[in-house]
């Protein structure tokens, strides 16, 4: 049996250093045209395992990218250019290349990065100063959910920040809350509107009991102004 | 690789540019 094996130092619930995400990006670029499979494990076989995957499979696609218009599964496809989230960034950048060294690491350091913080405020900021944000989170998101079978790292980060986060910083979450209501708001009632209200329900469910006090009110009000308009199941979305 | 570019390591990339480390070394979700 032919294996090439490597140790990437990670430490354990913390974003790998830049250093260690070199390293991961290197062995996997390398060893993509030759390598059957990639196998990542950690101690528990869940969060570095899954953070290894989600990296593999990011290089993988930018490395098969064809250079035509990238296609994504499931509702931000369907649904197209949202005008709600400003100027397309994205026409732009994917009319210029994307076989970069840096472009990748961008990436995969934004991959990471979300995978410790989630889709918050830190993370929006993020998106904006770099050129290539918007894609890098769709290719995120994507590759977060493609791997969700051993993990789901943006819901896992989720509710570790709904068991540990300090009253202070609840409103975070209501900034996070409120893009998502102002999305459902201004969208077309319908399908479109269902869609929306289906990923944003999954992507926040989480028990009553793990929700900090100042999100409840606004978790309540969202949820009735969503079931008014349609009839969502947190377990039937990709999300 | 773009052919004829000059490669640049990851390191080396984030080190040029401090609006992004500085994003990326936050502590916080504040």
């Amino acid at each position: 049996m032919q294996i090439d094996y490597d140790r990437v130092a990670v430490t354990d619930e913390q974003a790998p250093l830049p250093d260690a995400l070199s390293q991961l990006l290197t062995r996997i670029h390398t060893g993509l045209s030759i390598a059957g499979d990639f196998i990542f494990n950690c101690q528990m076989g869940r969060g570095r395992t899954t953070t290894g995957m989600v990296t593999a499979c990011l290089i993988s696609t930018t490395l098969t990218w064809d250079g035509n218009t990238f296609e994504f599964d499931g509702e931000e496809d369907e649904e197209g250019y949202d005008p709600m989230d400003g100027p397309s960034e994205e026409d732009a950048y994917l009319q210029g290349g994307f076989c970069d060294l840096v472009d990748f690491c961008v990436i995969f350091f934004l991959s990471l990065t979300l995978c410790v913080v989630g889709e918050y405020k830190t993370i929006l900021q993020l998106v904006g100063v770099l050129s290539h944000g918007k894609v890098a989170k769709r290719l995120t998101d994507r590759a977060i959910d493609l791997m969700q079978d051993v993990q789901n790292l943006r819901k896992a980060i989720y509710e570790y920040v709904c068991l540990h986060l300090p009253p202070s910083l609840s409103h975070v979450f209501h900034f996070q809350i409120n893009s998502y209501k102002l999305k459902y708001e201004a969208c077309e009632k319908g399908l479109k509107q269902d869609k929306l209200m289906n990923i944003a329900v999954n992507y926040l469910f989480v028990p009553p009991c793990q929700i900090p006090p100042r999100l409840d009110t606004d978790m309540e009000r969202y949820t009735d102004t969503a079931m008014a308009h349609s009839s969502y199941s947190p377990t039937t979305s990709s999300r | 690789m773009k052919e004829g570019k000059k490669e640049v390591t990851f390191p080396e990339w984030l080190h040029e540019h401090r609006e992004i480390t500085n994003l990326l070394g936050r502590r916080s979700l504040d």
